[in-house]
């Protein structure tokens, strides 16, 4: 019997070490195509038997409307590569997220986002929401514009009522402005509260597995659907890691958000969700954070303050 | 500025029934009902390193209980840290069973002394631990300090004990083992990270 020969290499080389070492979690991740589609089909699933199942299922069919409007609309042009550096160097959002730039005109994308989701919405919208639709059909762009701009400002004065489709039309268009970057545009800051992108507020932070990380947490835009790196167990609002613990639904029929978390933080009493894909893999961090408003609702009880803004559910 | 945004971000049962839900047309009643039966499971994630060796491996444990006051504690989990640089949560079978580690029945969790010629570990108080340590060091230093060699020249070293510190130390630890260790002369020193 003859012996087998392993080569076994006693040492490895610098290079052949950094070869095997894992990547880098991505910094940044831009809005996939199917963004919409993936949102809608999650919360149509979570509007079964659900308390909140209505109004659940029909921000699932107005999500559906954004799919298409997305796919309907012109690709935005590559950003001037001039005003990319300067941000860039400044460390400044390429997308402007107070609305400077926002065309309200029935030609803009905005104006054509809004015209669709206004046209599809009223056929399966209830009777207060038709009266809604019709008085947002009548706003001039003007009036229009200046909606679109308090609930981009995230300041008060604006009509909760407008709020979820002015807000469906406006993540239509910044969803399409940010599809059209590619990473290296972007100035990623380390520990980032707002979304490097376009400047918004997170709507959630989701906890992904597989490829480009397993276990990486990233906050997710409400506005323009990005996913920038956050580190997990440091609060996104204040980047404080003391004092941070978990808040989850517990109870009889809890075990279907079993994704959704808040991190909580006791030095600025904030809380953010925490979506995770580790625990269930089909949950979404727009549609999750809007199923889950019950558990925003106990943790406000507990006397933390939402950090997330969801644009279809303001309550001023 | 900040704190009129976060209030405007609010979601509280007492604002349903003017929220874009409940404007749209949608009722609130059903919402507030099962808001009521459920109620908060409070959890904790804490970062650590892993004790085993010198790569130092970031990891997290997760508890139940949020630390407060007559709340239950309890580890129920132990991974890898995925933010951490140096094995970006992943861990060796060694570190995958930490938790058996942690929760172990022979785990040891204050000094204790085996005598001469006893086949009994005694336990002891920290105080009386210490103080016997100082005690016995001072006794081998006194009595095998090597101050010159034969020829006259300066070294002095102390041979006849050695050192072995803890793994996951801080590099404040490290230099504070480093000089105490040192400065008593001796020389045989190792870390437990490099075994």
């Amino acid at each position: 019997m003859t012996a087998t020969t392993i080569p076994i290499k006693s040492v490895l080389s610098a290079e052949e070490i950094a070869a095997q070492r894992a990547p880098a979690p991505d910094t940044l991740r831009l809005p996939p195509a199917d963004l919409f589609a993936t949102r809608a089909a999650r919360l149509t699933s979570l509007a079964r038997g659900h308390a909140m199942g209505e109004y659940l299922n029909f921000c699932a069919r107005l999500i559906a409307v954004q799919d298409r409007a997305l796919a309907a609309l012109k690709p935005a042009a590559r950003p001037d590569a001039a005003l990319a550096e300067r941000c860039r160097s400044h460390g400044m959002p390429l997308l402007d997220a107070q609305g400077g730039d926002l065309d309200a005109s029935a030609f803009g994308a905005f104006g054509q986002a809004l015209a669709l989701i206004l046209e599809e919405a009223q056929t399966f919208a209830p009777a207060p929401a038709r009266d809604i639709i019709a008085r947002l059909k009548g706003l001039g762009a003007d009036a229009l514009a200046k909606e679109a701009r308090l609930i981009l400002k995230a300041e008060p004065g604006f009509d909760t009522g407008y709020a979820p489709f002015i807000g469906a039309a406006l993540q239509v268009d910044w969803t399409r402005r940010a599809r059209a970057l590619e990473a290296g545009d972007v100035f990623v800051r380390e520990e980032g509260s707002l979304c490097p992108v376009c400047g918004s507020h997170p709507v959630s932070s989701i906890v992904r597995i597989g490829e480009g990380g397993h276990g990486v947490r990233y906050a997710v835009c409400g506005l323009c659907a990005s996913e920038w790196h956050v580190t997990r167990i440091k609060c996104v609002p204040c980047q404080s890691t003391k004092g941070i613990a978990y808040s989850a639904l517990d109870g009889e029929g809890a075990d279907r958000f079993k994704a959704v978390q808040v991190e909580t933080c006791d030095e600025c009493k904030s809380a953010l969700k925490l979506v995770s894909l580790e625990k269930d893999p089909n949950a979404e961090p727009f549609a999750d954070d809007l199923a889950t408003l019950m558990l925003d609702m106990l943790v406000d009880d507990a006397g933390y303050q939402r950090a997330g803004r969801n644009l279809f559910y303001f309550a001023p | 500025m900040q704190l009129s945004r976060r209030q405007f971000f609010k979601v509280c049962a007492a604002g349903v029934s003017g929220s874009s839900m409940a404007v749209l047309g949608f009722s609130p009643t059903a919402a507030m009902a099962e808001t009521r039966h459920f109620k908060l499971a409070r959890t904790t994630e804490v970062r650590n390193t892993c004790p085993y060796c010198s790569v130092g491996c970031g990891i997290i444990l997760y508890s139940l209980g949020d630390r407060a006051k007559n709340a239950h504690s309890e580890l129920i989990h132990i991974e890898g840290d995925p933010d951490h640089p140096v094995n970006r949560g992943t861990l060796c079978p060694k570190g995958a069973g930490l938790l058996d580690f942690v929760k172990s029945k022979n785990r040891l969790k204050f000094p204790e002394v085996r005598e001469a010629g006893s086949d009994q570990w005694k336990r002891i108080s920290w105080d009386e631990a210490f103080t016997r340590i100082a005690k016995l060091m001072k006794a081998d230093r006194d009595a095998n300090f090597v101050a010159k060699t034969a020829d006259g020249l300066t070294v002095n070293r102390w041979l006849t004990t050695g050192f072995l510190a803890a793994s996951a130390s801080s590099n404040e630890s490290g230099y504070l083992t480093h000089k105490v260790v040192r400065s008593l002369g001796m020389l045989s020193f190792d870390n437990q990270a490099r075994v």
